[in-house]
């Protein structure tokens, strides 16, 4: 081949290359291969759901997470503590306003005029207040205790006519019973125009068995001369009013206080979950502490004192010593005493499930006595507290917990869904094996399927225990709870989703219920997962 | 040497099933070119003189190394349907995408004496690469449980780079057997976008509990600018001559036997300071990761009413991704290594092989390509070669160059040849484009002048004398 024929080879090819590419023209790219139809797709979505760490606090009732306390080896118990409402010891100790009327002869006739004072009478008595039943051998006035003292001359000093000038006599009142920082009540009247008040605010009133001395002096001061008309004499009024004290000590007789209306405490634990299941608590304690600061033998009466429940069914409480109680007295002033009742079936009382305890409570002081050496301070109280106390130790069964969830899965293609699958992973140190189901219901709550078969409802499976209920290995459960395509269906027609869950704490060989210990640091760790394998085939055509 | 063939073959088999390049293959070895010196400085232009101008060689090139339109559409049911579960198998780890575009604005060589060539060219470069991870389809096409133990790496890669390059050159002979070649070149950078650190990923644990950790430190310059709508590029375009670079091309051939030539070069050894409207996107690798196991249940039970908001918070607080004004910074151009063989069959007949390697960003990026290369008198001169690359293996190319001097039009393209034959057999090129993963093309019109016969018969050097 020579080079013209070589060259006329190559500008030949490119030539039709070139031309063969032009002729295609607008059809050099066939569009219609690029107008995509349809998108498919087989995705399988893993998703978390929920996690958490989950101790036994979190099944209690919010309501009682105060109540929740864990003893030193970290079992968790229920503590409920309740004062009770009582009548008040120190209302009845009142006394009431005590008034004392003397009189004294003066004599009659000319005074010669004196520049000195002369004492003319000095009479001293003893006097009592009289309370009954109370014998008080020393009170400590309070402040609004007061004195008051009033004389008056018969016939009247015709000199006396206000003007002090003209006051020839006056009156020495003294107390030596009654002191105030260690100096005994003295005053002087000196007009009867006008009682004579006194405070008898911090006066200690030194008493045998209520009675005191009175001592009345009646004082001749300077004067001109005059004449004392006879038959004369001079009367004396003394009244102790708004008597209260700081302190009382003596004997405070044989009392009861009035009978208070009857009390409940509502018990909310759990919720209504116990209440319909098998619940046994296997060393509850319930106990009642008196406490007291009455220096006074005081016996308390709880009648009635028991659990009810709503349905009106009770149980009487019962005490370890005789009701009424006998309670302990403080030996000093400013000291207390507690009593503790401990009540011997709260075993039976907290299997009972109680939702109230309803009681009515009186107190009795000196219960058939007539002597004592009793005291008590204007600040002194005798509180009854009830103390309910609950181990979490002992078995349970049937303890069920639901929740209601309102879902709305209408916008969603159901078709594209295949399959679903939960997955949990339970890591129990709880000794609390648990079904689970969710039922599928229609707007009105009514049921139409649920979501499980019942051979799938155990995911979580409880922990074993050593031969003391505690933990001995957790329980762990990997749980794939496939959902049909016809459970799907209807999951995708529900409104309302509710999650029941039925919990048990596990049984022995023989099917008995072992007792268990629920301690603090026992968690259930979960963790909840879905599968959802996807068939996606998305029309790209608008028509 | 059938052995040696068969295993550098194998060789690049095994390499470019891996990676993509963004080499030419067919254009080395059309040695009547004057710019067969972009790929070796120590090549020698064909003509004594020769200039081009504005258009002179225009270059564009595309390729994926992930997968073709034929890979996940077809027809099902009368319907044509994309398939992503076959897309997501098709996919590899890291899927680049390439759209790399050349042209001269001037250039010229010139052979100054027996011994040295000179060579210049003003030529705008455009490089563009996306990364695109395969977990990015994966992760929502076969859904999230395939990552349940494993991570899942969603975070692309940009990297865009235009700039001007002005290359001084100079081949020398500096005897029978060896030439070497250099070339200097200035870079004016234009645009730039680079991903220093890039990651987001997410993991799944046994428990479907995901975990998210990101990083980011994207930079750009010059594109900022016009997200203003006062900005205008005629008020500034003194701006875009701020970003400075320097380059440059090393090579050599050696003549092993009369039949026998070797080459190796290395092209594009620099980088580009880039200071013109530089900005920045960046997120904190310490904070930004997040484990969602579900709803907490503790929450839950303890009634927080406010822990889906605090939640979004929380999320929202990790994940504070900044962006604003940065510093200067440098990015390297994408350094190309090539290695190449010739043998001469017959006179005006060679067969060649090359091996090229791109590195660029850390990653290795090899291409290889046979050819067979016919000189048809002075005037045609043909190419035909075989590339592997992109994970394919039907990228037949070929070149043809016309050379009527003073004017001497060619072009030349790897995986080329499918594309008039499909047209031919089809009617249309939809079976090539909906095959393709790898293309590039280079056409262009030199002036030329005074055919170099003494090439055929090179200097003796001093010793040989």
């Amino acid at each position: 081949m020579n080079l013209f024929t070589k060259r006329r080879t190559g500008i030949y090819l490119v030539t039709c290359v070139i031309l063969s590419l032009w002729s295609c023209g607008e059809d050099i790219i066939n569009t219609d291969d690029y107008e995509i139809d349809r998108v498919t797709a087989n995705p399988s979505i893993a998703l978390p759901l929920a996690y958490g760490s989950v101790g036994i606090s979190d099944f209690l009732n919010t309501d009682d997470q105060e109540n929740i306390k864990v003893y030193d080896d970290g079992l968790v118990y229920l503590f409920y503590e309740e004062k009770l409402v009582t009548r008040s010891v120190r209302e009845l100790l009142s006394f009431p306003d005590k008034s004392f009327m003397k009189t004294y002869p003066v004599l009659g006739g000319f005074l010669p005029a004196t520049t000195t004072e002369n004492e003319r009478l000095t009479v001293s008595s003893t006097e009592s207040f009289a309370f009954d039943p109370e014998k008080l051998r020393e009170i400590k006035f309070k402040e609004g205790t007061s004195l008051t003292f009033q004389y008056q001359f018969t016939p009247d000093d015709p000199f006396d006519d206000g003007d002090p000038s003209f006051d020839y006599f006056d009156i020495l009142i003294e107390l030596p019973d009654f002191t105030l920082n260690g100096v005994s009540f003295s005053e002087r009247i000196t007009t009867q125009s006008a009682p004579s008040v006194f405070s008898l605010e911090d006066y200690v009133a030194t008493l045998d068995d209520n009675e005191f001395e009175l001592k009345v002096t009646l004082i001749e001061r300077a004067h001109d001369n005059f004449l004392v008309l006879p038959p004369s004499q001079v009367e004396v009024e003394m009244s102790f009013t708004s008597i209260d004290f700081q302190y009382v000590r003596g004997f405070f007789g044989d009392q009861t206080t009035g009978a208070i209306p009857a009390e409940a405490i509502q018990v909310t634990a759990f919720g209504d979950a116990l209440s319909k299941s098998g619940v046994s608590f296997a060393d509850p304690k319930v106990t009642f502490a008196v406490h007291n600061e009455y220096g006074i033998p005081t016996s308390v009466d709880f009648h009635p004192l028991e659990a009810r429940k709503a349905d009106g069914t009770s149980l009487p409480l019962v005490f370890d010593v005789p009701n009424p109680v006998q309670t302990s007295a403080p030996a000093e002033l400013g000291e207390f005493s507690i009593t503790n009742v401990s009540v011997v079936n709260a075993a039976d009382l907290l299997d009972f499930v109680p939702e109230e305890f309803y009681y009515e409570v009186s107190s009795r002081i000196n219960e058939g006595l007539t002597t004592g050496d009793n005291f008590c301070t204007d600040t002194s109280s005798l509180d009854v507290t009830m103390r309910v106390e609950i181990p979490l130790y002992g078995t349970a069964s049937n303890i069920i917990m639901a929740d209601t969830f309102e879902i709305d899965l209408e916008d969603i293609d159901n078709t594209e869904i295949e399959t679903a699958t939960l997955v949990s992973r339970v890591t129990n140190e709880l000794p609390l094996n648990a079904d689970l189901q969710f039922y599928l219901a229609d707007e009105e709550y009514v049921i139409f399927d649920s979501l499980f078969a019942p051979n799938q409802t155990n995911i979580v499976k409880a922990s074993t225990v050593t031969a003391s209920g505690e933990l001995d290995e957790p329980g762990v459960s990997i749980t794939e709870l496939e959902v049909s395509k016809e459970k799907m269906e209807k999951l995708f027609e529900t409104k309302k989703l509710i999650l029941k869950a039925r919990m048990n704490t596990p049984v022995n060989a023989s099917g008995d219920p072992i007792d268990v210990q629920f301690k603090s640091d026992y968690k259930m760790d979960v963790n909840f997962g879905i599968k959802v394998k996807l068939k996606l085939d998305v029309s790209l055509n608008e028509d | 040497m059938k052995t040696k063939v068969t295993i550098l073959i194998a060789l690049a088999v095994v390499f470019s099933t891996e990676a993509i390049a963004q080499l030419e293959g067919t254009m080395p070895f059309m040695q009547s070119l004057p710019q067969v010196t972009y790929y070796n400085p120590a090549f020698k232009p064909a003509y004594k003189f020769s200039i081009g101008l504005p258009g002179s060689s225009v270059f564009i090139q595309v390729s994926n190394n992930g997968f073709t339109y034929n890979d996940f559409v077809s027809e099902k049911d009368n319907l044509l349907t994309a398939d992503l579960a076959q897309l997501a198998t098709t996919l590899r780890k890291k899927n680049y995408i390439n759209l790399n575009a050349q042209a001269d604005l001037l250039r010229f060589s010139l052979k100054a004496n027996a011994r040295l060539y000179l060579t210049f060219n003003a030529t705008l470069k455009m490089y563009n690469r996306i990364m695109l991870p395969r977990d990015v389809v994966n992760f929502f096409v076969q859904g999230t449980e395939a990552y349940v133990n494993r991570t899942a790496t969603l975070s692309p890669e940009i990297e865009m780079m235009n700039y001007l390059e002005t290359g001084f050159g100079a081949s020398y002979t500096v005897d029978k057997k060896l030439t070497v070649g250099a070339k200097l070149k200035i870079l004016k950078g234009v645009v730039n976008a680079t991903t220093e650190r890039s990651a987001f990923n997410i993991s799944l644990a046994d428990n479907y509990g995901i975990t998210v950790s990101a990083d980011l430190d994207m930079r750009s310059s010059g594109i900022h600018n016009f997200d203003s709508s006062e900005y205008e590029i005629q008020d500034n375009w003194k701006d875009y001559t701020k970003n400075n670079g320097f380059a440059i091309d090393l090579g050599a051939t050696y003549k092993l036997t009369d039949k026998w030539t070797v080459g190796a070069s290395i092209i594009d050894l620099g980088s580009i300071k880039w200071k013109n409207d530089t900005y920045g996107y960046s997120m904190n690798p310490e904070t930004a990761n997040y484990t969602f196991e579900g709803v907490d249940l503790d929450e839950v039970l303890n009634g927080d009413s406010d822990y889906g908001e605090s939640l979004a918070d929380s999320i929202e607080a990790k994940f504070d991704y900044k962006e604003g004004k940065i510093g200067k910074y440098k990015t390297p151009l994408p350094t190309k290594v090539y290695l190449s063989g010739v043998y001469q069959i017959r006179k005006m007949f060679s067969a060649g092989g090359l091996i090229g390697i791109e590195r660029f960003r850390g990653r290795w990026m090899p291409a290889f390509t046979a050819s067979l290369n016919k000189e048809f008198g002075k005037r045609v001169g043909a190419s035909l070669s075989y590339t592997v690359t992109n994970n394919s293996f039907n990228n037949l190319g070929a070149g043809l160059s016309l050379n009527f001097a003073p004017v001497q039009f060619y072009i030349v393209g790897d995986n080329v040849l499918r594309l008039p034959l499909t047209l031919a057999s089809e009617k249309n090129l939809n079976p090539y484009v909906n095959n393709l993963q790898y293309f590039n093309l280079r056409i262009g019109l030199n002036f030329v002048f005074g055919r170099d016969k003494v090439q055929e018969k090179q200097p003796e050097s001093k010793t040989d004398k």
